[in-house]
């Protein structure tokens, strides 16, 4: 007999730390509020939503990775070469030049995601070394497509991207990826079998899940999920640059632990991500409200990484 | 009458050119419970694992249902009806239990995304059909390991599978956990499923078993029903011998002096509760009970591998207190642990470095390791206790379980303990190393060593230990005396039925 | 467990020992080749440069070679080494009578992020990867916020002619400095109880604490060291660069991850150790300068760096196969 107080004990015990991130999310919203009345303006946070969506790509793909048990270092170097490839092969003259820039960066996800997704997997080797030189070699790639900064971006596709829909377009894409990857990880099969993989990755193969496979996907997923994230640099910036990824992998990483997701695998919510994302955003953008200096943010990312997984050993300690 | 489902012939089995089995057959019917039975290394697991598909046989055929089958992989093993629970679960921790049984085959829904409703109305159907009940929506990681193998069982029934393999289900159960386990399996006959089931607890086998099907060393002894078998009849099918050699015999009597005492012991966690014992000089001191009721927590507690409240110990005398296994190892008392591949050796490591790893500042030359000392000690080690190994930097990984124990034994020894704690010592030895151990023992026990062993093998406590401290839930139940010692009567305070705090003791 | 694999004698050794001499083999090949490509390559200035330069990596990556054996890993190296870049060059302010005193507090400043870095590994229990990375992230805002984006100081002209140019006819004093404390690392990794217990934490912590080793303690003073020798190596890039920068840490979580593991080591740990890496270092070193011999533009050799590592992984790890 299934009572009613089993399901909310289940539903505390696989969202506990959710709830509780975006509490933390929502007492850090109104401290803010407090230190600058221009904070909760309709400008302010579609501001806010512009500058944590590539980040929130990014760490939405992370975390997938995450949940196998793996780790993507080499994301933030997607990101760089969708954006200097997309610039590169943007036709600003024709109305319509824009499409295989797009189409061209999605295809460059799929294939970075692919080859890490096939060493990785085939190859049997640790994620976080092949993905540390697949950094490079995708770093290396992004320069030798634009060694310096610059290009020209076609100016429908960066109007429509940035202001489209009232502004209000990044935020609607924002909100379809994250229920949509959210669908992936919390309701398809597929995110169980990423799960499974993440808690016991042989006890997966013994059920007869196709380990490989799950794993390629993942890191397709995750690339193509960064690739976005290149070509809404690409409007936003309205040039290309090779260097522009460079602490995305990274702050993916923060984002993602921050939102409750292990580093071991298996436990983890993209919603508690997207609070991540936030958490990390939002300081920035008080200090560019307040006209603070913008190195205070290191400290405080730093900070609050170190803060959350505390309260979480020690919570688990009880 | 019920035909045959299963029938493997002649199988054969080589690893890296030792064979592991010879031309090995046996049967099954529909509906049957078969036993397969023997001593550790004789081939039992191995020829399950042929038959669910994880190791190829090199020779011999595997027919169901009098068809010949090729099963070389989990999937086809499946595909065949075979389905096989092991003793490593293949649960993820960190899903539900529905979320478990369904794995890889949850119902969807037309988006394509798992349907949670049908998913829960499945789970409640099959736990009610095969008689299995938990709650499907808690995560598996705060189960007992009784319900995870529920689970797991579960998991394995709702794909349908015909023949059922059970390795050693019983090994980490209690015992109304293993008739509640017997229920399900009864439960699972009637059905018309057969239960293929490896263990080594005799009265399990008679228990549950219509046939039992004896290997010894990779090759067929007997089959037989079990009816009108009787257990020393089994154990001579198992061993080719009689019990009464497979315990040394004793030469020393113990004496009354006391090398180590407990008094009080608690822990807060509520896994022990008021231990007190004392442990004579000579004498081999028996730690027993249904698993899972304290023998191991008190066990890794006197080791300083787990915390507790109150109670006091002293060692020939003097107090004895450690929070910390280096603490503990410091002052004298050593721990053989239960698990030898996960808690006793680096795998990787050679058996070198293990027999040295806990004694290397015994050999030093100024900060440096002395490495012909530690040569020497190794040789010692090796030779003292009859260790086979290539060389000792071979990897420890590399040496049979009785050597490996031997290995863990030795590491220990190099500190010259004064109380030697055993855990399950000779789980998955073979009777060679288990005879061996046991002089050890002997011999340690003679020497002044306070030797405290737990073991869940009654024969084992029974052939081996002067006084036996049988523990039922976390507490004291009784210890008892060389001749009180009786399976049934360890049985009966194990089970909490007696008690030594009732005024008739064994009485009841 | 049936028994066994067929025995394995001396064999069985020679091939553990196998993937740390196959990075200096490897290493011998790549030099050739480089011979063969430009000649000269070879000449004793241009490997004394090459050891010079490698020096500083190497340094740095002793550190990350304990963390990554213990089964851990430091992050905040990168940034250890820049601020103990800045501090370095602020105390000595170009004076070499103040070179201890910026030893001194570099040493220190490496020691306290060490201790930083334990406390929370081991006793709030929150993975290294995300310790060291949160600690690293802080120090750089520190750096960033007490130069204001302009470090200060240069140089003392010793230090610059420790790692300058050769000193003593051929050879960098910082070489010789790297050359001895690599000596002392090794011993202390595979001759003394110390490195023995690492080796026992990074292949089985739980058996290592069955056997009596005190693997918090030895955790905790793990990433002590790693963060010391970060900061060493950023006292150093002083003397060599001349003044501080605030990007000179940068890489070097990469490159010294890099150096540890095509040097050897497995990235669990337990296995592996600094003879390798120390090649592993030489071999970062000589790929990035061959090819900028060789006129490969900087995108081509970031390329080629990344390739060389996978391709150096896989053959480790079809190696060690080969041996199961």
């Amino acid at each position: 007999m299934i009572k009613k107080n089993d399901n909310k004990m289940h539903f505390w015990q696989r969202n506990s730390h959710t709830v509780l991130i975006f509490a933390f999310l929502a007492v850090l919203m109104i401290i803010v509020s407090l230190f600058s009345d221009s904070f909760f303006t309709e400008r302010n946070l579609k501001n806010l939503v512009l500058s944590a969506f590539p980040l929130l790509m990014v760490a939405l793909g992370q975390t997938l990775v995450l949940l196998t048990g793996g780790i993507d270092l080499s994301l933030g170097a997607i990101v760089s070469l969708t954006n200097v490839s997309c610039v590169t092969l943007m036709n600003t003259e024709s109305s319509v030049g824009w499409i295989p820039a797009l189409a061209a960066a999605v295809l460059i996800g799929v294939l970075c995601g692919g080859l890490n997704g096939l060493i990785i997997s085939k190859g049997r080797l640790a994620p976080i070394i092949v993905t540390l030189a697949t950094t490079t070699i995708f770093e290396g790639i992004a320069l030798f497509v634009m060694s310096s900064p610059g290009g020209r971006v076609h100016s429908g596709f960066r109007q429509f991207f940035i202001r489209g829909i009232n502004g209000y377009f990044p935020l609607i894409v924002s909100i379809v990826v994250v229920l949509l990857v959210r669908m992936i990880s919390n309701q398809s099969a597929y995110g169980r079998h990423l799960r499974s993989l993440g808690g016991n990755e042989t006890a997966a193969y013994s059920t007869g899940i196709k380990v490989d496979r799950v794993k390629l996907i993942a890191y397709i997923l995750a690339a193509v999920l960064a690739a976005l994230a290149g070509i809404y640099l690409t409007a936003r910036m309205n040039s290309g640059d090779a260097t522009v990824g460079k602490n995305y992998s990274m702050n993916a990483i923060t984002s993602s632990v921050v939102g409750g997701t292990a580093m071991t695998g298996a436990i983890g919510d993209p919603l508690g991500t997207v609070a991540g994302v936030f958490i990390v955003t939002i300081i920035n953008n008080m200090l560019n409200l307040l006209g603070a200096s913008s190195f205070y943010q290191f400290i405080y990312q730093g900070g609050i990484l170190i803060a959350a997984l505390s309260l979480s050993a020690l919570r688990r300690q009880k | 009458m019920s035909q045959e489902i299963l029938r493997m012939v002649n199988i054969s089995k080589a690893f890296s050119g030792i064979k592991a089995l010879d031309n090995v057959s046996f049967s099954c019917n529909q509906g049957e419970v078969h036993v397969l039975a023997g001593e550790n290394g004789a081939g039992k697991s191995t020829i399950l694992k042929i038959l669910a598909g994880i190791y190829h046989a090199d020779a011999g055929d595997i027919n169901i249902r009098g068809e010949k089958r090729k099963i070389t992989s989990p999937e086809q093993s499946q595909h065949a009806g075979v389905a096989m629970v092991f003793q490593e679960l293949t649960l993820i921790d960190e899903l539900t239990v529905e979320e478990n049984i369904f794995l890889h085959t949850e119902p969807r829904n037309r988006f394509g995304l798992v349907d949670r409703k049908v998913l829960r109305q499945n789970t409640l159907a099959a736990m009610d059909r095969f008689g299995i009940h938990l709650d499907p929506g808690i995560l598996v990681s705060r189960l007992p390991v009784a319900l995870k193998q529920m689970t797991e069982i579960l998991k394995v029934l709702v794909r349908e599978p015909e023949i059922i393999i059970l390795d050693e289900p019983t090994s980490a159960l209690a015992s109304q956990e293993v008739q509640r386990l017997f229920t399900i399996i009864e439960n699972l006959t009637s059905l018309g499923k057969s239960i293929v089931f490896i263990s080594h607890r005799l009265e399990e086998v008679f228990a549950i078993g219509h046939r039992v099907t004896v290997l010894k060393d990779g090759k067929n002894v007997d089959t037989q029903p079990l009816q009108g078998l009787d257990e020393g009849g089994l154990i001579r099918m198992m061993i080719g011998r009689s019990l009464e050699g497979t315990y040394p015999a004793k030469t020393l009597t113990p004496n009354t002096e006391t090398v180590f005492t407990v008094r009080g012991l608690t822990s807060s966690d509520g896994r022990l509760n008021n231990i007190s014992f004392d442990v004579k000089r000579g004498e081999v001191f028996g730690i027993a009970g249904l698993q899972g009721h304290g023998q191991s927590d008190l066990l890794t507690t006197i080791a300083g591998l787990k915390a507790y409240n109150t109670g006091e110990m002293s060692i020939q005398g003097e107090p004895y207190h450690a929070s910390h296994a280096d603490e503990a190892i410091s002052k004298g008392v050593a721990l053989v642990p239960s698990d030898r591949k996960s808690q006793g050796l680096m795998l990787d490591l050679s058996v070198r470095h293990n027999a040295a790893i806990s004694s290397l500042s015994k050999r030093l030359k100024g900060i440096f390791i002395d490495l012909p000392a530690e040569k020497q000690f190794v040789q010692q080690t090796i030779d003292m206790l009859s260790i086979k190994a290539p060389n000792m930097d071979s990897p420890v990984h590399t040496l049979s379980g009785g050597n490996q124990q031997k290995v863990v034994l030795g590491k220990m020894l190099a500190l010259h303990p004064k109380v030697i704690l055993f855990d399950e010592p000779t789980r998955g030895i073979d009777v060679e190393s288990k005879l061996e151990f046991y002089q050890l023992m002997l011999q340690l026990a003679a020497d002044g060593v306070a030797v405290i062993m737990n073991s869940s093998d009654l024969m084992e406590v029974i052939g081996m230990c002067d006084r036996v401290l049988v523990m039922y839930e976390g507490r004291v139940s009784g210890i008892l005396t060389k001749d009180e010692m009786t399976e049934e009567t360890i049985m009966r305070f194990a089970m909490g039925v007696a008690s030594q705090d009732t005024p008739a003791g064994n009485a009841s | 467990m049936f028994r066994m694999r067929k025995a394995g004698t001396k064999a069985s050794n020679f091939k553990l020992a196998q993937s740390q001499m196959m990075v200096y083999l490897i290493l011998i090949f790549v030099l050739l080749i480089a011979q063969l490509a430009s000649p000269g390559y070879l000449a004793l200035n241009h490997v004394a440069g090459i050891l010079r330069l490698s020096s500083f990596l190497g340094i740095a990556a002793i550190g990350q070679t304990f963390a990554i054996l213990i089964g851990g890993i430091d992050l905040s190296i990168a940034n250890v080494i820049t601020f103990a870049n800045v501090i370095a060059a602020q105390v000595m302010s170009g004076s070499d009578s103040n070179m201890l005193a910026a030893l001194l507090w570099v040493l220190l400043m490496g020691a306290a992020v060490g201790v930083i870095n334990a406390l929370g590994i081991r006793f709030l229990k929150i993975p290294p990867f995300i310790m060291t990375l949160g600690v690293g992230t802080i120090i750089r805002g520190i750096f960033l916020i007490y130069t204001n984006g302009a470090p200060k100081g240069n140089a003392a002209p010793l230090l610059r002619a420790i790692c300058g140019q050769s000193m003593m006819g051929i050879v960098s004093g910082i070489v010789i400095i790297w050359l001895i404390l690599s000596i002392a690392v090794v011993i202390i990794q595979k001759i003394t109880p110390y490195g023995r217990q690492i080796y026992a934490i990074g292949i089985n912590e739980q058996a290592s604490r069955y056997s009596g080793i005190p693997t918090g303690r030895i955790i905790f003073s793990v990433y002590i060291l790693s963060a010391v020798f970060a900061a060493l190596a950023g006292y150093f890039l002083v003397g060599y660069t001349g003044t501080s920068f605030l990007d000179v840490g940068s890489d070097y979580n990469t490159t010294t991850i890099a150096a540890v593991v095509i040097g050897g080591t497995a990235i669990t740990g337990g296995k592996g150790g600094y003879i390798g890496t120390f090649a592993g270092a030489i071999m970062m070193t000589v790929l990035n300068d061959f090819l900028t011999i060789v006129n490969i533009p900087t995108a081509g050799r970031q390329i080629a760096q990344g390739f060389i590592i996978l391709a150096l992984v896989l053959v480790y790890s079809r190696g060690k196969k080969h041996n199961q």
